[in-house]
């Protein structure tokens, strides 16, 4: 399987030198769902608005690495090739549908824009009727206002505009979280589905362990802006080695079993500016020796970036802890 | 916290004209005085800027002038600030039928012709300074009050308003300890425009014979100026430049302070 | 012997009127239709539902902030439109209130020390001095020390420090119900854990009642006793934790159920 993506060693710091991203790298091949997943502050937004080369502040930059498109590399590109890559060779969708759609325009008319930009006017009413019908939207569709749809079908709307141009790859930076539980699924599906059609190449960004499960084949785990632990997707969360990662995943509550104990990993993410010495994760790892754990930081080895992800106590990195 | 030139200029001109209004006189001459050397133009002996058809020192006239602006700007702006968050709080937290009376009530001084307003209140009470404020504050205050009614309308639902309701206290403290607060950002600036504002409706007025004929003030100096325009420049000119670099000075800093403001 | 309820819903609802234009006919919605619900000493009740469930309106209404269209809240068998002075006030103090961290719920302009200081001196009539020992107690035991949080501003916090002080301020006049409207929704998964932690042992120190409002049914059966299920308004099912999740009656709760997925969480240990 081709890769579509490939970012290689991608670091994103801020003005003044600190690094929100450090040293990242994942691939994300042609027909797959990968799910990059951390939660705030583990630097997995600015890896993706490093890939479309939309940094919210003027401050951050690139300060490193590459990230090939098609073995075109995006992070050399000048902001006139941007305008042709970004929306037509990427698509992406974000959060809050509603804060991406204009409140005064038919969402047809949205669709059409995005044909638009990148120069294709022509037979462009066909070609959106046809976007909102490959998304699932019910005809008629195309007249209606944003106001008027629920949140669902707004993203849906997201999704088909995203798409219009038929990119190679499509970037999703929690394209779920603001959506009712029982919509999530059919968006979810409705991606899927896509893959499977148009082999479509997906990064799906997300804090939310149970989108990755359900929909991506492999995975990373973000982590104080490195990537901790990657791997397939069923592996991973059978026998997850990264300690980081098996927290995690016994902070999950389920519906199925009430919890004796409320597990939570002891502190809190460092902030960027004030990172730990050695590995990043050691002033709240269970396992963390000062000898390597909190003197040199380790490399990603193997998938996992652990001096001790070897050792089979890390394999119950946390039992001491009633997890 | 890096200050942007134009701010520290503005800053500048401002701390000088709050210095000239407030030793006036012993900078320099009595500008009522007139006397035998009428319309000597600038830098002559003992009259650096000139002087008028009357004899009267033009530096000194302009120095004193910066007191009525000052005060005319400084009150007005005060005075529109509190009617505006007074009307436009209570609007705002109230709602309904209270919300739409007050805010007739807005438009309609909003809509009221400032010459035409200004020559009734002048023509029936007569001339005086504190007329002048009165017909300006007047004028100002429903700005104030539109912008402050939309923030506490807002604010009203915020969940910390609500947290404070919880937490014991009545409505009237809500408004003023939790929700104010917040607004006086917006406030302070549109108060800062109005200084501007108003030193140059005052200088309207006086320019029309409005104002108050015993003190000075630089729209009156441009009334008497009117008539040696070609021969005397000098009265002209330098209490229009007085006017516009203050104006001006008041709209920087009233922007500086909105970009601070909005920038958290 | 059933405790008497503290806080109870008779058939409440709650309507709200649409803007319908200068010459269409007034049409209502309704938020909440006929809600009946009550709250026992100590025990953690879930509301349950997604966005237009009416579970947030229900909140507002248990908290006295909102009055209903028809039916009655009633507070230790008093119902709250009649309570004056000294009831009203018992109630107030009481029932509290830990709203989503939105950055909304904490006045942006005051000091956290200030903002839970707020019910101390309004609820409980507290002079500042004292507000302010008990306000640094109150952080203390949240796990803020006060040295550190007392004078800091609601921005220079993250989210799971901003609700700690949601809940410091809930607790401070020391309530018997605490409403909590979707109190981790907005926060990580590792930080959620150690708030509902904290919420527990709160309750267990305490002897408090819960309402806990949430779309989260993990959340529900890690933290409730019982659990109320709304959808547009109204009630589909209602009953303890164990008997609605294991065995749900209702489709809306079944497909709920199905939609929360998680199954993750099976794959580890426990």
């Amino acid at each position: 399987m081709s890769a579509v993506l490939q970012v290689r060693g991608l670091s994103v710091a801020l003005a003044n030198g600190t690094r929100l991203v450090d040293d990242v790298s994942l691939d994300v091949g042609a027909g797959e769902i990968v799910g990059l997943v951390g939660e705030s502050g583990s630097g997995k937004s600015m890896t993706a608005y490093a890939a479309l080369g939309l940094f919210p502040t003027p401050h951050a930059r690139i300060a490193g690495g590459a990230i090939l498109l098609d073995g075109r590399d995006l992070a050399r590109l000048t902001p006139a090739e941007w305008r042709e890559v970004r929306g037509a060779r990427i698509g992406m969708v974000f959060q809050d549908p509603s804060s991406f759609l204009d409140p005064l325009l038919p969402v047809g008319r949205q669709v059409a824009e995005a044909l638009a930009a990148h120069g294709e006017s022509r037979g462009a009413q066909a070609r959106v009727a046809a976007l909102l019908a490959q998304v699932e939207l019910p005809d008629g569709v195309a007249a209606r206002y944003p106001h008027e749809l629920s949140g669902g079908q707004k993203q849906r709307v997201l999704i088909a505009a995203a798409l219009a141009m038929r990119p190679r790859l499509l970037i999703a930076d929690e394209p779920t979280t603001a959506l009712d539980v029982s919509v999530q699924a059919g968006i979810l599906t409705l991606l899927q589905r896509l893959r499977d059609e148009m082999g479509l190449a997906v990064l799906l960004i997300t804090h939310d362990l149970g989108v990755i499960e359900r929909t991506c084949a492999r995975v990373y785990v973000m982590y104080a802006g490195q990537i901790v632990e990657s791997g397939n997707t069923a592996a991973l969360f059978a026998a997850p080695r990264h300690p980081y990662t098996q927290g995690l995943m016994a902070s999950l509550l389920s519906p199925a079993v009430r919890p004796t104990t409320l597990f939570s990993i002891p502190g809190t993410v460092p902030p960027a500016a004030d990172m730990p010495a050695g590995c990043r994760f050691h002033p709240r790892c269970p396992l963390a020796l000062p000898d390597p754990c909190a003197a040199r930081p380790p490399e990603l080895t193997g998938e996992v970036r652990c001096w001790r992800a070897e050792e089979p106590a890390t394999a119950k990195a946390w039992a001491a802890h009633g997890a | 916290m890096r200050v942007p030139p134009s701010v520290a200029l503005a800053a500048g001109w401002l701390a000088l004209t709050l210095l000239a209004a407030a030793f006036a006189p012993l900078l320099a001459m009595d500008p009522y005085a007139g006397g035998p050397d009428a319309l000597l133009p600038p830098l002559s002996p003992g009259h650096w800027l000139g002087t008028d058809d009357l004899g009267r020192d033009i530096f000194a006239e302009t120095l004193f002038g910066t007191r009525v602006s000052l005060t005319v700007g400084v009150t007005t702006a005060l005075a529109g600030a509190v009617i505006g968050v007074a009307v436009g709080a209570t609007a705002g937290w109230l709602g309904g039928v209270a919300d739409a009376a007050l805010m007739r009530l807005t438009e309609l001084f909003q809509t009221l012709p400032r010459f035409v307003l200004a020559l009734v209140v002048i023509a029936l009470f007569g001339p005086g300074l504190v007329k002048v404020i009165f017909v300006i504050a007047a004028l100002a205050w429903p700005q104030t009050a539109r912008v402050v009614r939309a923030s506490v309308a807002t604010l009203r639902a915020a969940p910390f308003v609500d947290a404070a309701r919880v937490g014991g206290m009545p409505g009237a403290a809500l408004v003023l300890l939790e929700i104010l607060p917040n607004v006086a950002g917006p406030v302070v600036v549109l108060a800062a425009l109005d200084v501007a504002t108003a030193i140059l409706l005052e200088a309207g007025l006086g320019f029309f014979g409005l104002g108050d004929p015993n003190l000075v003030s630089w729209g009156a100096m441009l009334n008497e100026a009117q008539q040696y325009l070609r021969g005397a420049w000098w009265m002209a000119v330098f209490p229009g430049c007085a006017i516009a670099v203050t104006v001006l000075a008041f709209n920087r800093l009233g922007d500086a302070l909105n970009a601070a403001s909005g920038a958290r | 012997m059933a405790p008497e309820p503290l806080l109870r819903a008779d058939n409440v609802s709650r309507q709200f009127p649409q803007r319908g234009g200068m010459f269409a006919r007034r049409a209502w919605l309704r938020a909440v239709n006929g809600v009946s619900l009550s709250v026992a000493p100590g025990e953690t009740v879930a509301i349950v539902g997604e966005s237009g469930s009416g579970k947030s309106t229900l909140g507002r209404m248990l908290l006295g902030l909102l009055a209903p269209s028809s039916g009655s809240v009633s507070f230790r068998g008093e119902a709250l439109g009649g309570l004056r002075g000294a009831a009203w006030r018992r109630f107030r103090r009481e029932v509290q209130v830990v709203f989503q961290d939105t950055g909304a719920s904490l006045n942006p302009r005051r000091s956290i020390g200030d903002s839970v200081a707020v019910p101390l001196r309004w609820n409980l009539g507290l002079g500042r001095a004292e507000a302010t020992r008990r306000a640094a107690a109150l952080l203390d035991q949240v796990g803020l020390p006060a040295g550190q949080f007392l004078g800091r501003l609601p921005h220079t916090l993250s989210g799971g420090q901003r609700q700690r002080v949601g809940i410091a301020r809930a607790l401070a006049s020391d309530p018997s119900v605490v409403v909590a409207d979707e109190p981790v929704s907005a926060l990580d998964v590792s930080v959620r854990a150690q708030v509902l932690r904290l919420m527990r042992q709160s309750q267990a120190q305490r002897g408090l009642a819960y309402v806990f409002i949430t779309h989260d049914l993990g959340v529900v059966r890690a933290i409730a006793d019982r659990v109320v299920v709304m959808r547009g308004g109204k009630v589909v099912e209602a009953g303890s934790v164990d008997a609605v999740l294991a065995n749900p009656q209702h489709e809306y709760t079944r497909a709920l159920l199905a939609a929360s997925g998680a199954p993750v969480a099976e794959a580890s240990r426990r």
